[in-house]
């Protein structure tokens, strides 16, 4: 058996555990049931006070700030009932995802000038890394940490119905939220038939045993998942309209602000503003 | 005399202007009447029922819910899309469209939360359904942690728990194991002994003989090929098989196998269609 084969194999088996990974990172419902501090806050305070927070990320310019922010999201996870390793993971697949590719460049010399650390000679193009480029990457890298850990934070501990309920109070137009509520059914779908279309693959030709069968495979899917995919949110809206649906959903359980809730939008409200006034 | 709750006149309806589905379709259903829609694949049965619920009009012909004609304009009036979701509950083919809630008991909900049902109500007639479909341990479950029957069993609850007038159920049984199939059977006819109106479509004839008084078999040609009552129906042979709802058996007794076309239902006269004598 060729190395070919077995990196299919591995590519195969990558794809799939991935895919039900993304199934339950997106859509898992499990932790927003869960009896934990986010959990308690009401949805639309919650929803204010994770963007304030959020914002004092964006503010702020020091790493010992941002190390602050990022342990206190790390503590808010730790007293939602979230275990440590299981949030460290789900922040830290998306971090490397929107930070890679703008933060190497600062790492070099050609955009952060300053003393030289040292350099990697690649061939023809040299990459010098300075003490400054170093100190900009690992505070370009806490604060997508920091904010990728509270929208992460935000969109496991409250439910989704809630969570399109609450926009909907902060004036987000209805056809929005509409189309985010669908969305949501929609991602799941969606897994779903690349799901299925591995498997139906797999079944009659055992594998994708080549690169142009597997190309030929793959555009065909594309196309007919893009159809069916449409097809499908088309019928799951029809669904929707059929048992009285008009456009805005019902929750069963009001919106309650309490004591608490003010306080920590207090608490949040406090940290935003000290984070822009650091930072100016 | 009774109300015709639909009635349908010289009706056709294409996907998208090039995909005809319905040519001129003629029916009209009355209030407590059992009917039932047959016909092979494609012959147009999940459109047809599409067309009853108001989710898709007709291009031309009428549909008609208790004599106000079912268009756009019609369910521009929140009173009447209000009244008319209340009376008529849908049962997609396809279950997995209808569960679009985090959990299997908010999308039973779902309905009843959206019109606004009473909850005392919709709290007793759930106990009921649930017992009913043996579904009450899937209450907390996501509905992508089910198999498809116990999906097609959630989506089913959730629309019987609205309690509505019409029943609109398309293929209901299929991909059911028997016992379940049967409880829902016995539902739906006990809810047409309490007054509801029952359309199904289905392929299956022993669900035709039990449910429907009223059949309508739609043809190859997307118009109605015959409609009459079950046992007419039901006992003519040459209809059935000319719309790929019988099938041919072959059996083998000892050295002799012989092959006949099958007619799932009881009566006189519709068993072993055609009898041929092989080997
Ligand atoms: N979204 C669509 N776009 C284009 N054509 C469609 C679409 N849905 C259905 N059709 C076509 O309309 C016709 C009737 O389809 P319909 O789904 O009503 O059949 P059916 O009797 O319910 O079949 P089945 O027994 O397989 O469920 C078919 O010929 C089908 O190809
Ligand atoms: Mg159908």
């Amino acid at each position: 058996m060729g190395g070919g084969v077995f990196k299919e194999r591995f590519v195969e088996h990558s794809l799939s555990s991935f895919l039900a990974f993304l199934k339950d990172a997106l859509l898992s419902e499990e932790v927003s049931l869960r009896r934990g501090f986010a959990q308690s806050l009401d949805p639309r305070i919650k929803i204010l006070s994770f963007s304030f927070l959020i914002v004092a990320v964006l503010f702020s310019k020091s790493i010992p700030v941002l190390f602050c922010l990022y342990s206190l999201s790390i503590a808010l996870a730790c007293v939602s009932g979230i275990g440590l390793f299981f949030f460290l993971k789900r922040t830290w697949v998306f971090i490397p995802l929107f930070s890679l590719f703008i933060a190497l460049p600062v790492l070099s010399g050609n955009f952060s000038p300053g003393e030289k650390l040292f350099a990697l000679n690649l061939g023809h193009a040299a990459i010098t890394v300075t003490r400054e480029g170093v100190y900009v990457f690992v505070l370009f890298i806490l604060r997508i940490a920091a904010m990728v850990s509270f929208a992460v934070l935000l969109n496991i501990t409250t439910r989704h119905f809630s969570l399109l309920k609450a926009l909907r109070v902060f004036k987000v137009p209805q056809a929005f939220v509409m189309v985010m509520g669908i969305c949501y059914r929609y991602i799941y779908l969606f897994i779903g038939i690349i799901e299925n279309a591995l498997l139906s693959v797999k079944s009659r030709v055992g594998m994708v045993r080549n690169y142009k069968t597997g190309q030929r495979v793959a555009g065909w899917n594309i196309a007919s998942l893009w159809i069916r995919s449409c097809r499908l949110s088309e019928e799951v809206y029809a669904a929707m309209l059929s048992r009285g649906y008009c456009g805005e959903p019902v929750l069963e359980e009001s919106f309650r602000v309490k004591l608490k809730d003010w306080i920590w939008l207090l608490f949040t409200g406090g940290v935003l503003a000290c984070g822009i006034k650091f930072s100016l | 005399m009774r109300d015709k709750v639909f009635s349908l006149k010289e009706v056709y309806f294409s996907y998208l202007g090039r995909f005809p589905a319905l040519c001129g379709i003629d029916a009209e259903i009355l209030s407590g009447q059992k009917v039932a829609v047959v016909g092979a694949n494609g012959s147009g049965k999940s459109t047809f029922l599409s067309l009853l619920d108001g989710l898709i009009f007709a291009d031309k012909g009428e549909v008609r819910f208790l004599g106000r004609e079912l268009n756009g304009r019609a369910f521009s009036d929140d009173n009447f899309l209000r009244d008319f979701r209340r009376k008529v509950g849908f049962v997609f083919q396809n279950p997995e469209v209808q569960l679009f809630c985090p959990t299997i008991k908010e999308d039973i909900l779902f309905g009843p939360l959206q019109l606004g049902l009473d909850k005392a109500k919709t709290e007793s007639c759930l106990e009921r359904v649930s017992e009913m479909l043996g579904i009450g341990g899937l209450f907390e479950r996501s509905p992508h942690q089910l198999s498809i029957g116990e999906k097609r069993k959630a989506a089913l609850a959730s629309v019987l728990v609205m309690d509505p007038e019409v029943l609109i159920l398309d293929e209901p049984t299929a991909g059911l194991d028997p016992s379940t199939s049967r409880n829902i059977i016995d539902l739906l006819l006990d809810e047409s002994s309490a007054g509801k109106t029952v359309v199904i479509s289905t392929h299956d004839l022993h669900v035709v003989e039990e449910v429907a008084e009223e059949v309508y078999v739609l043809g190859q040609d997307r118009r109605v090929a015959s409609c009459g009552k079950m046992r007419d129906i039901l006992s003519d042979a040459a209809l059935l098989a000319a719309n790929n709802l019988t099938h041919i058996h072959s059996h083998r007794h000892g050295a002799l196998s012989h092959t006949h076309s099958h007619l799932h239902c009881e009566q006189k006269g519709c068993r072993d269609g055609g009898l041929n004598k092989k080997g």
